[in-house]
C-alpha cells in the first residue's frame, strides 16, 4: 500500500466525521442530573483504598436493592470515577 | 507526570483550505495534566461565544457541559487515567482520557480498555463556527486507543460510552453497540472487538 493510497483512506474517514461531536464519557451535568433526581449519590472514596473500592460499592448496591424491593424499579448505584 | 511519554505524527484535515489538505498533527500520550483545566477553559469559553451567537453546532445541551477535569487532576496524578492529546497549529484539537488498567470485555471473554473521555475542540464542530477547523480529531483519538489496547495485549479491543450525538461515529467505524447503560447515566456502551478494531485501522490505512 503506497502512502498516497493510505492517506486517502484517513481522508475518507476523516471527512465522514463531518465536524459532527465526538463526545464519549459523562460529563458533570450528567452527575449533577442523576443527584437531582435521586438516582445518584456522592460518596467520597479517595480514602478508601483502591483494591477495596469495589466491594464498598458492591455493599452500597445491596443496601440499595433491599431498599429499593417492592418498589417498580430496581436500585442502583451509578459509579462515576 | 510533567511531559509527555511520547508523540505520533499524524494527520488531520485542514478544514479552511478549498483543497482541503492534510495537515501535520501530533498525537500526545501522558499529556501534562497542568494544560487539561486551561484546555477545558479555553473551549468552555468557544463554546460560550458559539451560543451566545445562536450556533449550538448540533450538540445537545447535555454535550456542551465540560468534564471535570478538576476532579479527575487525582485520578491523572496518580496515574489511573491517561491523558492523550492531539495538537495541530499550536492547539489542542482534542482529547481523550484512557483507563490505564483493563475493563472486562461486555462482548467476550476478555479485556479492553476502556475511554473514559473523548471531546474534540469547538472550533472543529460543523456549526459551531463558520465551519470545521481540523477534520479528523475522533479518528486519530480512536486509533490511538485501539493502538494503546494492542500494546497492552488485548488485541485492539476497546469500550466507551458514547454521547448521543457522537453514535454515528462509532457505529460507522464498526463498533458494536452493547446498548444504554443504566449504570452509566443511561449513555450507550461501544465496544471494539479486537477484530472489527484491527480490520478498521486497516481501513483508514494505518497498520496495526
Amino acid at each position: 500500500m503506497n502512502q498516497v493510497a493510505q492517506s486517502d483512506f484517513f481522508r475518507q474517514a476523516a471527512e465522514a466525521e463531518g465536524g459532527m461531536p465526538i463526545s464519549a464519557g459523562a460529563r458533570v451535568a450528567h452527575v449533577r442530573q442523576a443527584v437531582e433526581v435521586g438516582r445518584a449519590f456522592f460518596v467520597d472514596l479517595t480514602r478508601v483504598p483502591e483494591d477495596k473500592r469495589p466491594e464498598v460499592v458492591a455493599g452500597i448496591n445491596e443496601l440499595v436493592k433491599r431498599a429499593s424491593v417492592g418498589t417498580t424499579q430496581e436500585g442502583r448505584v451509578i459509579v462515576a470515577e | 507526570m510533567s511531559n509527555p511519554s511520547s508523540f505520533r505524527t499524524v494527520s488531520l484535515i485542514d478544514g479552511r483550505t478549498p483543497e482541503r489538505s492534510l495537515i501535520e498533527a501530533q498525537v500526545y500520550r501522558d499529556y501534562p495534566y497542568v494544560e487539561l483545566e486551561n484546555i477545558e477553559l479555553q473551549w468552555a469559553d468557544a463554546r460560550e461565544r458559539a451560543a451566545t451567537t445562536g450556533n449550538s453546532g448540533g450538540l445537545a445541551p447535555m454535550e456542551h457541559a465540560h468534564w471535570d477535569w478538576r476532579n479527575k487532576t487525582g485520578s491523572v496524578e496518580a496515574e489511573f487515567h491517561m491523558p492523550v492529546a492531539v495538537e495541530c497549529a499550536g492547539f489542542a484539537q482534542g482529547l481523550m482520557a484512557v483507563w490505564r488498567s483493563p475493563r472486562l470485555s461486555r462482548l467476550g471473554d476478555g479485556s479492553v480498555v476502556y475511554v473514559d473521555y473523548v471531546e474534540s475542540a469547538p472550533w472543529n464542530l460543523k456549526g459551531l463556527t463558520t465551519g470545521a477547523r481540523f477534520l479528523g480529531v475522533g479518528t486519530v483519538l480512536l486509533a490511538e486507543a485501539v493502538r494503546l489496547s494492542l500494546e497492552m495485549g488485548l488485541s485492539g479491543a476497546i469500550g466507551l460510552h458514547s454521547l448521543p450525538q457522537a453514535e454515528g461515529l462509532y457505529t460507522r467505524c464498526g463498533m458494536s453497540r452493547v446498548g444504554p447503560d443504566p449504570d452509566y447515566f443511561d449513555l450507550a456502551y461501544f465496544e471494539f472487538t479486537g477484530e472489527n478494531a484491527i480490520c478498521w485501522l486497516k481501513s483508514i490505512g494505518e497498520k496495526p
